[in-house]
């Protein structure tokens, strides 16, 4: 794999965990808020949590978990059923598994055109999240990104096979 | 042809897609869309174009989930807790206190497993984390070598079920119970399955005294250390454990606290030199991004696949056979659960719960008498609420069983692995025990489901 | 059958929903039809997706029919919320569902690509609590409530109360831990829930006023209308129109009866607001009201037009 497409690939993973990290402090935060409600309860006070936290906390896992996906394919990651398959000869194994990686971009790309489709949608409905009233469609880009990486490196996997053969 | 056959045959291919290695989520899609296209030619009203519109926002709509959102939370609280070495201080911890018992380390690697799995969301997970920490230790004080990997193997097992666990969060969004109420559910099993466990120890080392070595408690110096490390992990995993066990917190926001408790607590370790480095941090996010992007990419699979088999009518025609057959509720339970053991041998836990389970759920929901039945009116005397419950800890208990299982047992491959020169084969020997515990233990939960909804009834009021 | 018509929804196929309303529907098309028309329903989600995705799917003729909630896509039917407003809706879902038959052309624009088969609305939102008892606005300061919907949270809010969303099957759970001290459903939703035994008292505004309520929508596909001949078009057309919406307030006003009758063999006590409590939420309703007119405006839309042909209608369908 080019060493640009990995540090990209890398980086793009690295900037998920980031989101990752954003939800966790925005539920410390919102958690400890609703702890100090408890407590300034008794004083007959009262502290009121983030407005919106789930909106956020959907909207954010929704681009993090799909820039998840080009990693884990870098990585093999993508659990798969191996009892079998270790009776197949080096070259069926081979074979089968440059077909999964086919199969595996002509997935990632179907999907990403449709998922573009569906982001004009949201756009075009003004669908948004309930209590922040954030526009959906955005959050819809990094997930079209990730697919068309996710593809990418299906195909880097791929041509690097064909150039080991 | 009609759709149920069709939709039989999507299960055939399905299968065979899985033993050719592909990727299960990607054999998921495939099947889910090629079955579909299969039912257009022969149901004319299931167009297949139009059908294909679904894919503008279903991807999206299934990671677009708060309640999902503690699945890579979990995770990439499990890795923290590894990279800032919180396991070796459980163990070691734990070691403090039982090291004096033959067998007492062995106890404690079952005992740091069940702690680990109080912040790690996955048997597999807990299973190559604490096998790391614990086996050096097993074998520098020659414990059989079968033995040892046949204890953290099984060990392993009680990330499942110890709460947090992402298995638990899926079935409960699968069946729409409430992750909450099966994180509660499962905590009674999951001590009795470290009892059991550690009685076991105690049994197979009295038996077979060579297993272990004479007990050697830890030097004092030693063990004060040991403990004085074990009390923030405590207070740490306790504070989640706890949280959720009485439901202060809702799983999104105990996640969210284990992740910032845990990284405060492995920067301030950096003070000592230890804790979480800056490569740390990142070799957790990178291995978090792994199990997550193929977890997610799995739900999706298995949300494509459904919409196929629904619409084969498979789900409804089960429903209908197992409603009109003759069997006892109770027999019709125990045969799901075998069905789960076999297919436990050869598929992983979260694809079972996700191709499996949406089958057999609407077949136990029929027999029970329906969604509104009361505990009074109802088959196995509980409400559809209870019976998701009870049945979720006992198929995830068996679904469990499948990974120390031959001849796919992931938990003793990868245990296997760790130990190099210890065969398979001697592992799966080394669990046995533990297995036929956990079958009494399953034994106990059928009978007396009291085990299980005994914590949410107690916490619903 | 002739034609084979697909009807997704979300809920159980235990649920009133399915057995009370869809179901019968489905069987009077077939009788009306000499079982021409089959209308197979997928309850529970069960064709894929998520509630929010139902009406995507109807629109684009993933599947031929839904029943849906406008809410759950915030954005997509900015007109329809009208009937959700507190003071807007009263407490009868048969005198909404009238008003929204009567001034349907106001709001048709929302469903502009689908055929709308009927929109209605449950009863309306109840304040359930768990022990405190709430006899006027100060009552509820400071309380965390569990919100049904975009203008519920806005009310909530508009309350000097905290609203939390969370998912339904999470309330009773949240109720008897004390996360939220109240919710805001509808009766209906008592049986399946155990909310008889976690709340103690109910507020109903003077008169079984409600909180607001939630709209519904069940829809057809265009194209999968448009392929139907005239004549089973018309066996479609027949049995939509005033009198099924008649009917369906009549089955959501009596769906709230078991919910209501536990409540009280469960020793609880429903509240009605006296007339001078009740003005005080009613102008605190209102401020939502105006909340709404003002956001729906941002899109070219006269809110203010629609609430008073909503009230006047509903005023006018109240006698
Ligand atoms: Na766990
Ligand atoms: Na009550």
């Amino acid at each position: 794999m080019p060493k640009k497409l990995d540090w990209i690939i890398s980086g793009w993973a690295l900037l998920a965990g980031i989101l990752t990290f954003l939800i966790v402090l925005a539920t410390t935060v919102n958690t400890a808020a609703f702890g100090a409600d408890k407590i300034a309860r008794m004083f007959g006070e009262n502290v009121s949590g983030l407005s919106g936290y789930e909106d956020f906390v959907r909207l954010v896992i929704s681009a993090a978990a799909l820039m998840f996906f080009p990693y884990c394919q870098r990585q093999k990651g993508h659990v798969a059923v191996d009892l079998f398959a270790e009776q197949f000869s080096i070259q069926t194994q081979d074979v089968i598994e440059s077909i999964t990686l086919i199969l595996t971009i002509i997935i990632a790309l179907f999907l990403a055109y449709w998922m573009t489709l569906g982001m004009i949608s949201a756009y075009e409905d003004f669908a948004s999240s309930p209590i922040l009233g954030w526009p959906n469609w955005p959050f819809y880009i990094p997930g079209v990104v990730s697919l068309l990486l996710w593809a990418l490196v299906a195909a880097m996997q791929l041509s690097t096979k064909k150039g080991r053969q | 042809m009609s759709g149920e056959i069709i939709g039989i045959l999507g299960l055939v291919v399905l299968f065979a897609l899985l033993a050719l290695r592909i990727p299960v989520g990607l054999a998921m899609v495939l099947v889910g869309i090629g079955g579909n296209f299969a039912l257009s030619l022969t149901l004319p009203y299931l167009r297949f174009e139009p059908y294909l519109f679904q894919f503008k926002s279903l991807l999206w709509n299934s990671v677009a989930n708060y309640d999902l959102s503690v699945v890579p939370l979990f995770i990439l609280m499990g890795y923290l807790a590894s990279n800032a070495n919180l396991s070796r201080d459980l163990f070691q911890g734990v070691n403090a206190f039982a090291g004096k018992y033959r067998g007492g380390v062995a106890m404690s690697a079952i005992g740091a497993c069940a702690g680990f799995g109080a912040v790690c969301g996955s048997s597999l997970a807990t299973a190559s984390t604490m096998g790391r920490v614990a086996l050096p230790e097993l074998r520098r004080l020659h414990y059989a070598p079968g033995f040892a990997t046949g204890v953290l193997a099984a060990g392993g097992t009680l990330g499942i079920l110890i709460p947090p666990s992402v298995a638990l969060v899926i079935y409960a969004i699968i069946v729409e119970a409430s992750i909450l109420e099966m994180f509660q559910a499962a905590i009674i099993p999951g001590l009795i399955a470290v009892l059991f466990f550690i009685i076991a120890i105690a049994v197979i080392v009295r038996i077979k005294p060579s297993l272990a070595p004479e007990a050697q408690p830890m030097a004092k110096e030693e063990r004060r250390v040991a403990i004085r490390r074990l009390i923030p992990v405590v207070v740490i995993f306790g504070a989640i454990i706890l949280g959720l066990g009485l439901g202060l917190f809702t799983p999104t926001p105990a996640a969210g606290i284990g992740v910032f408790l845990i990284f405060v607590y492995g920067l301030y370790l950096r003070r000592f030199g230890e804790g979480l480095s800056v490569a740390a941090i990142k070799d957790s996010i990178l291995a978090t991004a792994v199990t997550s992007g193929m977890i997610y990419f799995i739900l999706f699979g298995a949300e494509v696949l459904k919409g196929f088999f629904t619409r084969a009518g498979l789900p409804e025609a089960l429903a209908s056979w197992a409603g009109a057959s003759s069997l006892e509720p109770l027999g019709i339970i125990v045969i799901m659960l075998i069905a789960l053991i076999i297919l436990g041998c050869f598929m992983d836990s979260l694809s079972m719960i996700l191709v499996v389970v949406p089958f057999l759920w609407p077949v136990l929901v029929e027999i029970n008498g329906g969604d509104y039945a009361t505990a009074a009116t109802s088959a196995f005397a509980m409400n559809a609420n209870e019976l998701k419950i009870w049945f979720g800890i006992l198929s995830l208990i068996v679904i469990e069983l499948g990974l120390i299982t031959p001849p796919v047992g992931l938990n003793v491959f990868i245990i296997s692995a760790l130990a190099g020169d210890v065969k398979m084969k001697d592992t799966f020997k080394g669990v046995l025990p533990f297995f036929a515990i956990e079958i009494l233990r399953i034994g106990l939960i059928l009978f007396f489901p009291v085990i299980a909804l005994f914590v949410p009834r107690l916490l619903s009021g | 059958a002739e034609v084979t018509l697909t009807l997704h929804h979300f809920l159980s196929p235990k649920a009133p929903a399915h057995t009370q309303m869809l179901q019968p529907w489905a069987e009077k098309i077939a009788k009306d039809s000499n079982g021409r028309i089959e209308v197979k329903i997928f309850p529970s989600m069960a064709l894929g997706g998520k509630p929010p995705e139902l009406y995507q799917q109807v629109r684009d003729g993933v599947v031929d029919m839904v029943w849906t909630v406008p809410g759950y896509t915030p954005g997509v039917f900015p007109r329809i919320e009208v009937f959700e407003l507190p003071t807007v809706h009263k407490g009868d879902a048969k005198v909404t569902n009238a008003a929204i038959q009567e001034i349907f052309p106001l709001i048709a624009e929302d469903f502009a690509d689908v055929k709308p088969l009927l929109v209605h609305v449950h009863a309306g939102n109840a304040l359930h609590t768990t022990s405190k008892k709430v006899t006027s606005l100060d009552d509820v300061k400071g309380m965390k409530i569990r919100t049904p919907s975009r203008s519920g949270g806005w009310m909530i809010e508009a309350w000097g109360a905290d609203p939390v969303g969370m998912p339904l099957p999470d309330l009773s759970q949240s109720l008897s831990k004390g996360v939220v001290e109240g919710g805001l459903v509808p009766f209906e939703i008592f049986p399946p829930f155990k909310l008889a035994d976690l709340t103690k008292y109910s507020l109903v505004g003077g008169d079984n006023e409600r909180f607001g309520t939630a709209t519904f929508l069940f829809a057809m596909n265009k194209d999968s209308y448009n392929r139907l001949p005239d004549d089973l078009k018309k066996v479609i057309d027949d049995n939509i129109g005033p009198t099924f919406s008649e009917e369906m307030g009549v089955v959501w006003n009596n769906v709230e009866k078991p919910g209501i009758g536990m409540q009280e063999k469960s020793g609880g006590e429903i509240v009605q607001l006296d007339a001078a409590a009740k003005g005080v939420f009613d102008e605190v309703g209102g401020k939502v009201v105006a909340r709404w007119v003002e956001e729906v405006g941002d899109r070219g839309i006269d809110g203010q037009k629609l609430v008073e042909e909503a009230r006047k209608a509903i005023a006018k369908h109240s006698n």
